[in-house]
């Protein structure tokens, strides 16, 4: 079965998500548990108005599936609901057509440090 | 039957006199108003040599604004009001004792003829100061508008204000104080005695324990040091043509230099000038204490400033920035072990101070945390709703006899509902911050702050803040949800 794997509305009205870190590749067999992406929103707001509601999140894979494709990069900004990628769950699944159901995910406020 | 009592200016500040620009009416001529309402505002300036020493750094944005003590009808006095300049500079008139600037129509059934009535006086006075970050800060739109690192107000009556407090957190306490004027005018009418309120701003130095302990603590040697040390940024920052830098740069040595947390202040009074000592209570925002600080690797000294803010310096000022600081964590145990030594450091010589700490919203939206193994440990420097609760768990564990005292802000915002009314766990709407005033007002008056404090009969209902207790209460839909069975 394809499932999608969407950018979750975290908080509406704040903008677009900057994408920080992916961590799965194509190919790769993912466990339950295992992190997918990295998101930060509120930053479109940041040169806006002063203190914005910078909050950062990290989108976690609830279910076994196989990554069949990423449609993301490191800094790209996107809005909720957009394509993140695609998974598979089930060994024999079709890979054409569309996601039957969205990749069932759980998305963590994260800490997140300056590079310095 | 409708009678009118004379607003009439009484005495203020020293012999030398009180000059002050035309009245700016903040209500309509013929509106009707209540008692308690702010109906006119007018710069002043202290006359003589108490004015010269007095107020530095805040005679451009000192001011006095005009409360009704009775409710009526206003009515403006002819050409108290100016209008542009000459009402907002304080050179125009003599502050006069008695000069009645209007008149107030009232409702005075029961009175036996027309005409003014015998009464005491219906003009009370607030006093305003800001203190601008750099004399080119202007800005005299507002009652305390403006870019000021401190502003205040008070209660201007026969003495100095019984009570002080002064906020040290970030902008979801800023607000709160100020209220949605910006200018303290719902914290002045709320508390029940005299009362001076200031505001600290967190830019770009955010208060953390650390920082107000090193404050207090930074010798004049030191502060030379620190701001030779910051030289090195100024020429940094011209060198790489981002002279907007050097604002933030020379903005942050003075925040580093000042102590806010033992500053005084002086006050006008009917009777002169009173200065009054540091505030007896300070308020914090937990969230001051973020997960990580920056230690400068040769001074040694803390440096806590929001990270988006350094996102906006130029290559050549973050360059600095980076050379000059080391991040280190910042562990929910080491904001314990600052805010206890903050504690008995302010109380070290005024046992009676008092410092109260606005806890952490923990629930964030979309925040469904299924498994904490696959986070990185500890789970408090990794996941905000974590730290969140563990701080204000630690919070919770120090109140009390140490002179810490939580406003219990992650429950009014259960209350209120945080996707309504904080959906980002910082900004408030209007309604939550109205509830935290209130909530840090009974707290004061539960502590005992002077000024802030009610009758006995009064404070038997109030709720004590010191040892909150969760979800003490629930809206009234949840309250009749059934029980599942086994639990």
């Amino acid at each position: 079965m394809l499932l999608s794997l969407l950018l979750p509305n975290t908080n509406e009205g704040l903008g677009r998500a900057r994408i920080d870190a992916i961590y799965p590749a194509v190919g790769d067999a993912l466990e339950p548990g295992a992190r997918l992406f990295d998101f930060t929103i509120g930053l479109d707001a940041a040169s806006e108005f002063d203190c914005p509601p910078v909050t950062s999140y990290r989108m976690i894979l609830r279910e076994a599936a196989r990554v069949h494709r990423v449609d993301a990069e490191p800094g790209q900004m996107l809005a909720a609901g957009e394509a993140l990628g695609l998974l598979v769950s089930g060994a024999d699944a079709a890979l054409d057509g569309e996601p039957q159901r969205g990749a069932r995910v759980s998305v963590a406020a994260i800490l997140r440090s300056l590079d310095w | 039957m409708t009678s009118t009592v004379p607003l009439q200016l009484s005495a203020v500040g020293n012999a030398g006199g009180l000059g002050r620009s035309g009245i700016r009416w903040l209500r309509g001529d013929g509106e009707p108003c209540r008692a308690g309402d702010v109906v006119g505002v007018c710069n002043v300036g202290v006359r003589g040599a108490a004015g010269e020493a007095a107020f530095q750094g805040e005679r451009d944005d000192l001011r006095i604004a005009l409360v009704l003590a009775r409710s009526g009808i206003l009515r403006h006095g002819q050409r108290i009001s100016r209008g542009g300049w000459m009402d907002q500079m304080h050179q125009q008139f003599r502050w006069q004792p008695r000069q009645v600037v209007g008149q107030l129509e009232i409702d005075s059934e029961g009175e036996s003829d027309g005409g003014e009535a015998q009464t005491d006086s219906a003009l009370r006075f607030y006093g305003l100061a800001g203190r601008r970050v750099n004399d080119l800060a202007e800005d005299r739109s507002g009652l305390l508008s403006g870019w000021h690192d401190r502003k205040r107000a008070w209660h201007l009556a026969e003495a100095a204000p019984a009570g002080s407090v002064v906020g040290l957190g970030i902008c979801e306490l800023g607000p709160v104080l100020k209220g949605p004027g910006g200018a303290f005018l719902e914290m002045l009418g709320s508390a029940p005695g005299t009362v001076h309120v200031a505001d600290v701003s967190d830019a770009p130095l955010v208060h953390s324990a650390r920082v107000l302990i090193e404050q207090m603590e930074r010798t004049d040697d030191d502060r030379a040091a620190l701001a030779q040390d910051f030289a090195g940024m100024m020429a940094a920052c011209l060198a790489g043509d981002a002279a907007t830098d050097c604002i933030f740069a020379g903005t942050l040595v003075k925040a580093l230099c000042r102590a806010p947390a033992s500053e005084g202040a002086e006050v006008l009074t009917h009777a002169g000038i009173a200065g009054i000592g540091p505030a007896q209570a300070l308020v914090l925002s937990i969230n001051g204490e973020g997960p990580v600080r920056y230690r400068h690797r040769t001074l040694g000294y803390t440096l806590n400033c929001y990270d988006y803010r350094f996102r906006q310096l130029g290559k050549a000022a973050m360059g600095w920035i980076k050379a000059s600081f080391v991040p280190e964590p910042h562990t929910v145990d080491d904001a314990r072990r600052d805010l206890l030594k903050l504690a008995q450091r302010v109380r070290r010589d005024d046992p009676g101070r008092r410092i109260l700490v606005l806890n952490s919203v923990s629930t964030l939206l979309r925040d469904d945390t299924l498994s904490y193994d696959i986070h990185d440990a500890p789970l408090a420097q990794t996941l905000r709703g974590v730290r969140a609760r563990e701080m204000n768990a630690m919070l919770h564990d120090v109140a009390g006899d140490s002179g810490i005292a939580v406003v219990d802000s992650d429950a009014l915002a259960a209350e209120f509902g945080v996707g309504r009314s904080v959906p980002d766990g910082i900004h408030q709407g209007a309604e939550l911050q109205a509830a935290l005033r209130d909530e840090i007002l009974r707290v004061l008056a539960a502590e005992g702050v002077s000024g802030f404090g009610r009758t006995d009969a009064e404070a038997s209902g109030l709720r004590l803040s010191r040892k909150p207790e969760p979800y003490r209460q629930y809206p009234p839909a949840l309250r009749e949800l059934p029980r599942r069975e086994g639990r």
